[in-house]
């Protein structure tokens, strides 16, 4: 029994089998360090980057409570008060105007255009009238 | 109506609706600037024609008519669009009382009526070889425009001007009554004082009021004239009423749109003191 322990002592792998071993343990991807979620945290927040990331959130909710303000509470106080649409209104009322008035110009305008088509003579009124209501309508 | 009559009627329809394909209100009227625009430039070749020293007597003829044919066509062809355009604008109105529907229907019937007149304009436009031809047509057509046409027109637009403006009225009062709601509200916010906004509320309600007051004037007269003229009473006395209302019919439109155009300056100052209020409201919230 002696004599066969201590032949154990004297047996080695094969050199083929060293070197296939070796490149097998070589080539296995190791294990990656995982570090523990507290322990991850404690090295990203330290004090200088809680201040600073403290008043960054702080100018943010800020500004976006100020925006929100702006933006939805006050005008939503005051919406019927939107200039936009009173003056779209008021120019709604003036076009409706301006569409009347567009026939009693071009009443005058086709009299003299029938005018001088039918040859009869245009007084030297006449066209200054035409020519002044022509410019008011291609304004 | 004879079979003549009615393939005129027909024609004639089809010709002025396809002049109004797919032309919105805002469209129609942009094309009428334009069309009346273009006459300007065809009466302006009618004078260079004639003014042409090198061109012969009879090429002279020939371009001058045609200068003039084309001229005329124009103003038959803005006569048309005017005519559907009032048309169109007659028929968007709804909800009227029973006697300004009866007008409205009655007036759109006298637009119709208009149609056989702009057919047989065409036709004889279509037949003319000579410059004295079209000289007499132009001239035809222009009594027809001055005796019938812009009459018409005169009192239409009036009452088309009295009823656009009820409805801008009801926008404007509809305005109001929302901004008063909305100063309630800062006012409750503790933002606005009462005495800040109660002065100019006050000036903004009696200019709506003023608007009215002169709209319903105007409205009174036009319906009372448009009345007497569409629906004669029959009577003793109607030749004298005719009289009445004829020597007041020349200067009635007229008048109603001097009306309604002073109604319009109290709604243009309202809707300032509008704009007025809305800054100060702006300003006492902090906004821009």
């Amino acid at each position: 029994m002696e004599k066969i322990l201590k032949k154990f002592k004297t047996i080695e792998p094969k050199e083929e089998f060293k070197r296939r071993s070796l490149a097998i343990i070589l080539n296995t991807p190791q294990n990656e360090y995982q570090p523990k979620p507290f322990e991850y945290l404690g090295s990203f927040f330290n004090l200088q980057k809680i201040m600073g990331l403290t008043a960054v959130a702080t100018l943010l909710i800020i500004s976006g409570l100020s925006f929100l303000n702006n933006k939805l509470i006050g005008p939503s106080l005051v919406s019927n008060l939107n200039q936009q649409d009173l003056n779209k209104e008021m120019e709604s009322f003036n076009i409706q105007f301006s569409q009347i008035k567009y026939y009693d110009d071009s009443a005058k305008r086709i009299e003299v255009a029938l005018m001088k088509t039918s040859g009869e003579s245009v007084t030297k009124e006449q066209n200054e009238e035409i020519n002044q209501i022509l410019d008011e309508l291609t304004l | 109506m004879n079979l003549l009559s009615k393939i005129r009627l027909v024609t004639a329809s089809i010709f002025i609706v396809g002049l109004f394909l797919n032309i919105s209100p805002a469209n129609a009227q942009e094309l009428l600037k334009n069309t009346l625009g273009e006459i300007n430039g065809k009466i302006d070749r009618i004078d260079k024609i004639k003014g042409d020293q090198i061109l012969g007597n009879e090429e002279k003829d020939i371009q001058e008519t045609e200068a003039r044919k084309d001229a005329l066509s124009k103003i038959l062809e803005i006569t048309i669009l005017e005519n559907n355009d009032l048309k169109e604008k007659l028929e968007s109105f709804s909800n009227l009382p029973e006697n300004e529907q009866r007008i409205k229907e009655a007036l759109i019937k006298s637009l119709e009526e208009n149609l056989s007149t702009y057919q047989i304009m065409k036709e004889r436009l279509e037949e003319i070889e000579t410059v004295i031809q079209v000289k007499q047509l132009a001239s035809d057509f222009k009594n027809w425009r001055a005796l019938v046409y812009n009459q018409k027109t005169e009192k239409i637009t009036a009452f088309i001007s009295v009823l656009k403006q009820k409805e801008a009225l009801e926008t404007a009062k509809e305005r109001l009554q929302n901004i008063k709601k909305d100063i309630e509200k800062i006012e409750a916010a503790e933002i606005f004082k009462r005495e800040d906004s109660e002065e100019v509320l006050k000036k903004a309600a009696s200019g709506i009021e003023n608007a009215e007051i002169l709209n319903n004037k105007a409205e009174k007269m036009i319906v009372e004239i448009l009345d007497q003229e569409l629906f004669p009473k029959k009577g003793i006395f109607n030749k004298l009423t005719f009289k009445n209302i004829f020597s007041k019919e020349k200067t009635a439109p007229a008048t109603v749109k001097q009306y309604v155009g002073d109604s319009l300056k109290q709604l243009q100052t309202t809707y300032r003191i509008f704009l007025e209020i809305s800054k100060l409201a702006k300003e006492k919230i902090g906004l821009k």
